[in-house]
């Protein structure tokens, strides 16, 4: 019948926030919207071929983006904020050096700072990274659905839904999976969704992993 | 009409930086709620200096809108995702020396609210 609108998108005016704070005329939108798109590729990435080194699970749940007439502020959210604070001052300022050399802006100064998320289970990105991890290591994908949501149910959720679609098992029809625990009660506006969708790269091709996290309701 | 004394007249010394100008601040914002915030301390920093002040004019919103098809193929029904933005736009004309505007604006700065101060004369 129907299809699913994105549950970020429509719960922007009620319980979603944006995650770019600032204003722009329409003529200047772009600028600063690719500004931003630049920002977190950059982020992305460093944080991605750091973890390659160290093996862990990265876990940016997300970033949000401050811009006032002088200052970018950036602040990251992560769960495990270990790879990036132990080897501390470095890290974070290659991280500055290389976002300012993408951004070519003189005049503005960029500020990164990170703040640890508790429960980090509880938040949709990084527990499709999880997951994304664990299919690459061809675990069967069922055994990885269900830990996931074990993990979730460490952390107070009201409910988690966990989609995986594309060529599972290897096998050559793709079809999508599902399972939910609790409930996720889509259509009700005031129920706080927190929602990702993540594609994970296999030699099969892509699977797409989306998960639904039901947190509360107003 | 008797207009209100904005600031008392010192004897003899007349500065040249004393010139009253009309002063316009321009708050535009996609954001209803820090805006009016933003106006409020505005408008009250100038009610403490006991200047001359035209109250928030709000502009009408303009509404931006982008239409898009929703599927990615032309298969199917034709249906359209209606995305909009929304500007709110207030106007506060002050009438004083350009320092004293330059001391309230500097105080206030609230996230996603653009302000621009224009001098005319």
């Amino acid at each position: 019948m129907g299809q699913k609108i994105n549950p970020l998108g429509f719960r922007l005016g009620t319980t979603q926030d944006h995650h770019s704070l600032w204003f722009a005329q329409p003529k200047n939108f772009f600028e600063g919207l690719q500004e931003d798109q630049k920002i977190r590729n950059c982020i992305k990435n460093y944080v991605q071929k750091n973890m390659k080194i160290s093996s862990g699970v990265e876990g940016i749940a997300h970033i949000e983006i401050q811009k006032r007439i002088d200052v970018i502020q950036v602040i990251i959210y992560l769960g495990f904020p270990k790879l990036l604070i132990e080897g501390k001052p470095k890290r974070i300022e290659e991280l500055q050096i290389n976002v300012q050399k993408e951004l070519n802006c003189m005049n503005r100064k960029l500020n990164i700072s990170i703040t640890r998320i508790e429960n980090p289970y509880m938040h949709p990105n990084v527990l499709a990274e999880f997951i994304a991890g664990q299919l690459k290591n061809r675990v069967s994908f069922r055994k990885a659905m269900k830990k996931a949501i074990e993990l979730t149910e460490q952390s107070n959720t009201k409910g988690i839904q966990v989609q995986i679609a594309g060529r599972l098992d290897g096998k050559e029809i793709a079809r999508a999976e599902w399972v939910r625990e609790g409930r996720v009660p889509l259509q009700t506006l005031r129920a706080k969704i927190d929602y990702c969708s993540y594609t994970v790269r296999t030699i099969y091709g892509v699977l797409g992993i989306k998960i639904w996290i039901f947190v509360d309701e107003k | 009409m008797a207009l209100a004394v904005m600031k008392p007249v010192k004897p003899g010394l007349e500065e040249p930086h004393d010139q009253i100008h009309c002063i316009r601040i321009t708050l535009s914002s996609k954001n209803v709620k820090n805006l009016e915030k933003v106006c409020f301390v505005l408008i009250q920093g100038a009610k403490d200096k006991s200047l001359r002040v035209k109250g928030p004019v709000r502009i009408p919103t303009k509404v931006l809108g982008i239409t898009t098809r929703k599927s990615p193929s032309g298969e199917g029904t034709n249906t359209w995702d209606r995305f909009e933005l929304r500007i709110h736009k207030r106007v506060i004309d002050l009438f004083t020396s350009a320092d004293v505007v330059k001391q309230i604006t500097s105080i206030t700065i609230e996230l996603g609210v653009e302000v621009e101060v224009t001098i005319a004369d």
